[in-house]
């Protein structure tokens, strides 16, 4: 993959800053940065991991970019087209392009609609197909595509269970013939037998589709496998981006080194780095300068002061910290 | 618990109904027709005896229902065609407009019901399209209150953002998605408005501001039966308990665990 192919995704300067209200007239009392000044682009056919906590703002940035939420500045460039600046009409129409995938599938399926009504809904709405029949088939080519036998078109989400359900939001997912899917946590509210499935169908459909995707999660280990890069992110704002096996193998933030060591390893003898404890700070109150130096090990006084800009350390991977003198590290030497 | 309420409702409004409906055929009587046995008790001939004009008051309620329930259903058609666009504009739509609705619809509910229908059917002359309107108009603010709390929860939901990620707009999330998944909640609010209609136009009539005579009502024979309640008091008690009953039914049937 070469870097100098235009991004299908280029998002510039997201940012997404929700008011705190209160009182009946809605006093404006503060704000919440839930997403600061982020910036990453998705190649054509390319998994761009997005990790973090919760409250990290990842899931937000998945909804901005589709403009699920209004972004409250930046820009959205799919191919060449600014999404930001959409109208109504043009934003449906765009629609056929970006879909997504939801964390829990049984919300993200209405309840009294049977199988059949939720794959013929995005095709409806999009005039796709010209009859009831036309439609039937399309719904059961897109259950075959997810693996699931065209029995399931009267069944209703209520009578299935989780992995098939999330098969079936995938399908609905697929149904407009999209090139480019937000994946937001599609596998964690699934049993663990079941994670490994969605996320091969995931990559199964990736090569055969040859789709673009944003692949949002808090787990580092299946990000790693389906990922071809990865961003982290941390209150909000993007502390290191790279290579999966790089950010992965050979991070350069202290924020990822504390990610990674979270996760278990199957190795005999293995001693994890232990980290002060620590909840992630209020977006409402970030604290100055980089927002990771509250629980930051290796924080000094100037991180304080200077917000870290994106540097490049290697080929493709930046990041966000202004010590160069780290050697970071999973395991205790 | 719930169900078995529901159950209960679901019987007496049958049983009304079907008497309602079937009346022309199953009366004894003409419900208009006058005799010169006045005043009478029950009987073989009048199972519930007669009123002060000689006629038949089992006949007469009979006749009776079908007002009633042609006044509750005709005022609970008027509050849902009113309250449930009003509910859902002001739910999906939220912020200005739902702020706007919701001082309105709070406005109504702090007037008594009662009063308002009383105020606004002098105005306009008692006539049963006029009762209908009247208390159609006066109950749409509770069907719309609810409309717009479940519209609210369900706006909110997975797969309402699903809905809009594939093109789906305004028109097609609330058909498709909000209003399928309301309709029962809201068929409950108003066999409840049907109660209430039942209730308060009896009460009107009861201060004569009902359907005028000779039409049978139920409201009215209670009116006209107070002056008489030492003579024969079957006159006001029969009509009286079928009001009852008949609203019992209909609260049964709309009762929902808050």
């Amino acid at each position: 993959m070469s870097s100098e192919m235009a991004p299908l995704l280029q998002v510039e300067g997201l940012r997404k800053w929700f008011d705190i209200t209160r009182g009946v007239f809605g006093r404006k009392v503060g704000q919440v940065k839930a997403v600061d000044d982020v910036s990453f682009t998705v190649r054509s056919r390319e998994v761009l991991g997005l990790a973090g906590e919760s409250g990290s703002g990842k899931t937000t940035i998945g909804r901005s970019v589709l403009r699920l939420v209004e972004p409250s500045a930046g820009r959205v460039v799919f191919d060449g087209t600014d999404v930001t600046s959409l109208n109504t009409a043009d934003l449906r129409r765009f629609r056929r392009r970006m879909q997504i995938i939801f964390q829990d599938p049984l919300a993200a399926l209405n309840p009294q609609m049977t199988i059949e009504e939720v794959l013929s809904e995005p095709l409806i709405v999009q005039g796709i197909g010209r009859s009831d029949a036309d439609r039937r088939n399309r719904a059961v080519e897109l259950l075959d595509s997810v693996s699931l036998s065209s029995d399931y078109l009267k069944r209703r989400p209520g009578e299935m269970s989780g992995g098939q359900r999330q098969r079936i939001v995938i399908a609905r997912a697929l149904a407009v013939n999209p090139e480019f899917i937000v994946a937001d946590e599609p596998v964690s509210a699934l049993d663990v037998s079941i994670q490994a499935q969605i996320i091969a169908l995931l990559i199964e459909l990736k090569g055969r589709l040859g789709l673009s995707m944003l692949f949002i999660s808090h787990d580092l280990a299946a990000m790693e496998y389906i990922s071809d890069r990865i961003a982290v992110l941390y209150l909000g704002r993007v502390m290191e981006i790279g290579p999966s096996s790089e950010v992965c193998g050979n991070f350069k933030h202290p924020y990822t080194e504390m990610l990674i060591s979270a996760v278990p390893q199957p190795e005999p003898g293995y001693q994890r780095k232990i980290f002060p404890a620590g909840e992630i700070p209020s977006a409402a109150s970030p604290p100055s300068g980089c927002v990771f130096r509250t629980r930051c090990s290796y924080a000094r006084p100037e991180c304080a002061q200077i917000v870290p800009q994106l540097r490049k350390v290697a080929e493709d991977h930046y990041t966000a910290c202004i010590r160069d003198d780290l050697s970071l590290s999973r395991v205790l030497l | 618990m719930k169900n078995r309420n529901a159950l209960i409702g679901f019987v007496i409004v049958s049983i009304v109904t079907t008497l309602a409906i079937a009346a022309p055929w199953i009366a004894p009587y003409d419900p208009a027709t006058t005799s010169i046995r006045l005043f009478e008790g029950p009987s073989a001939e009048h199972w519930l005896g007669t009123d002060q004009l000689g006629r038949d008051i089992f006949s007469r309620i009979l006749f009776g229902a079908r007002v009633s329930l042609i006044i509750g259903a005709g005022s609970a058609v008027v509050a849902g065609i009113i309250g449930v666009p009003i509910g859902l504009a002001a739910g999906y739509l939220g912020r200005t407009v739902d702020m706007m609705a919701m001082q309105f619809i709070n406005l109504f509910i702090a007037l008594p019901g009662l009063v308002l229908a009383l105020i606004i059917i002098t105005m306009t002359g008692a006539t049963m399209l006029n009762i209908v309107l009247v208390l159609g108009f006066v109950a749409w603010p509770g069907v719309a209150r609810l409309a717009r709390g479940q519209t609210f929860a369900i706006r909110e939901s997975v797969y309402v953002e699903a809905a809009r990620a594939v093109g789906g707009g305004t028109a097609w999330i609330i058909i498709r998605h909000i209003w399928p998944n309301i309709f029962r909640l809201v068929a409950v609010q108003l066999a409840t408005v049907v109660a209430f209609a039942i209730f308060t136009s009896s009460s009107l009539s009861f201060l004569g501001l009902g359907v005028p005579p000779p039409t049978a009502d139920w409201g009215g024979m209670v009116r006209s039966g107070v002056d008489y309640l030492s003579v024969n008091p079957y006159m006001s008690l029969a009509p009286g308990f079928s009001v009852a009953i008949t609203i019992f039914g209909f609260y049964m049937l709309g009762y929902r665990e808050e």
